[in-house]
């Protein structure tokens, strides 16, 4: 088996006119919390997207546990999307049992503690729920899941404090401590504490993936404060600052 | 898993329809209990009546018209909308999430075209109808050569074609979704292309693919001329033949063309 769970090599992915990805190589082992951070465009969505089988590279190649995205690694492969993916006429019972139908690994009692904690019901319409309750939900499925891999986009945007702690936490004591978790986010001071490692990532390159620990040695900051250094908002046109 | 997938969309479309094909018997059988009645048709029970014939004309319309609607609105939203989400990552291949929208859209046409047709013949009924019916029908078979054949292929080439307007459809949508914007206008016009491109290739071969019948069809004799029933029944035997090879031809290539985008070129907004 291969070693490492993701290998990119030479991974580009282009858009009619736009290259969301160029030249992308990237090794991920397993076990680890690895945050992908960059700015709004920077590829994050795209490369997550080239994970989970959703879009095919247009360049280079990609793997997850040795094999190409495709039906074997979708069974093994837990995806949290930055919208909401419900089909309308469900009910919450109706998502689990689709859950608990199309992937093996499923936990259903997991799935079922973790909503009751939320007080959803079974029988309530997902319709009705707030947006909140909605992510939350999305969430408890995905984390539901004994997978190799979870990818999360943005799960911390766009919801309150108090959301993001109990996301974070649903996260932390939820995951498969063999899998490896992806979480792209661009809030990165909430998130810096329980990551392992970060992969930034500018206008579809990678442009570091270290460690936190050597991060924060070397640069005597926190990950938070590298990224705003790097990533500084400049008013004559947002170069970056490599250094 | 082709199964589980075909749970689902059953599910979510029979939520629709079983109370809309329940409504739509309901009020051919109060209609028919009016027409049969033999009740004074003047005054309030009289613009009662009508209001229920108008009630099943457009009950029978709502049904066509929405069976149409939700086949697209499956397929659009269910698989290139958000929903898409969650289909193209669940453990499933492209061919079986679009075998199971194609399965399901055919059932529920069928339903529906069987409910209507019940409900006619809710309405329409009197004694003995079944009798003159099969009257008729021991009619046609003595007088039209091959008449069972004509049948056989006839039910045939309306399902074939019914599975073709449908991943005619489904390839259209295909399509719009290779642009990167007003994706439902493109695949209209993928639609309308994919007409152009069909009715050209079915008229070429509707120009070589035939044998010369116009002679045989009418027989003339002093001055009286007969349509010729055996050339005739050959001759539509031919084309429903034809038909049919030609839409089975065309259901492969939108299938294969619908598999190909979604499998490789898919790209959810």
């Amino acid at each position: 088996m291969n070693q490492d769970l993701i290998v990119c090599q030479g991974l580009g992915k282009t858009f009619a006119h736009t290259k969301a990805l160029v030249d992308v190589n990237l090794n991920v082992g397993r076990g680890k919390l690895v945050g992908l951070l960059g700015p709004n465009g920077s590829g994050k969505t795209t490369l997550i997207k080239l994970l989970c089988g959703l879009l095919q590279p247009t360049f280079g190649t990609l793997t997850i546990n040795g094999y190409t995205p495709g039906v074997e690694t979708k069974a093994h492969v837990s995806y949290l999307p930055d919208r909401m993916y419900f089909a309308d006429w469900m009910k919450t019972r109706d998502l689990m049992d689709f859950f608990a139908d199309f992937y093996p690994d499923f936990d259903r009692n997991k799935a079922n503690d973790m909503c009751s904690s939320l007080k959803i019901q079974p029988t309530d319409r997902i319709k009705s729920m707030s947006k909140g309750t909605k992510e939350k939900l999305q969430l408890c499925l995905t984390m539901s899941r004994q997978s190799h891999l979870y990818l999360l986009d943005e799960p911390i945007a766009g919801v309150d404090p108090a959301a993001r702690d109990f996301i974070l936490n649903t996260i932390l004591t939820n995951y498969n401590p063999e899998a490896t978790v992806m979480i792209s986010t661009h809030l990165i001071g909430d998130v810096e504490r329980v990551l392992d490692e970060v992969v930034f990532l500018h206008q579809g390159r990678v442009i570091r993936h270290d460690a936190v620990d050597d991060i924060r040695t070397q640069e005597g900051k926190s990950v938070d404060d590298v990224f705003r250094d790097m990533f500084r908002a400049n008013p004559n046109g947002g170069e970056f600052y490599a250094g | 898993m082709l199964a589980k997938l075909l749970k689902y969309d059953f599910k979510s479309m029979l939520k629709i329809f079983l109370p809309l094909w329940g409504v739509l018997l309901v009020v051919s059988a109060i209609n028919r209990l009016f027409s049969g009645s033999g009740l004074d048709q003047n005054g309030g029970l009289g613009l009662l009546n009508s209001l229920m014939v108008l009630l099943y004309v457009l009950l029978i319309v709502a049904v066509m018209v929405v069976t149409t609607v939700i086949i697209i609105a499956r397929f659009y939203r269910g698989l290139l909308k958000d929903e898409g989400y969650l289909m193209f990552t669940i453990p499933v291949h492209p061919w079986q999430l679009i075998t199971s929208k194609l399965i399901s859209a055919m059932v529920i046409s069928l339903l529906s075209s069987l409910v209507a047709v019940a409900s006619v013949f809710i309405i329409a009924s009197f004694p003995g109808m079944w009798d003159v019916l099969g009257q008729a029908m021991k009619e046609l078979s003595q007088q039209v050569p091959n008449f069972t054949p004509l049948v056989v292929l006839l039910v045939i080439s309306l399902f074939v074609s019914m599975i073709y307007s449908i991943t005619q459809v489904y390839a259209a949508m295909a399509l719009g979704h290779l642009a990167s914007s007003h994706r439902v206008g493109f695949a209209v016009l993928a639609f309308i292309v994919l007409n152009m491109i069909w009715s050209t290739v079915s008229t070429v071969i509707g120009l070589f693919g035939y044998p010369d019948v116009t002679d045989s069809l009418v027989i003339v004799t002093g001055t009286d001329a007969v349509l010729n029933m055996g050339a005739f029944s050959d001759l539509l035997i031919t084309s429903l033949a034809w038909g049919i090879v030609l839409n089975l031809v065309q259901c492969v290539v939108h299938f294969v063309l619908t598999n190909y985008i979604l499998s490789r070129r898919l790209n959810l907004e």
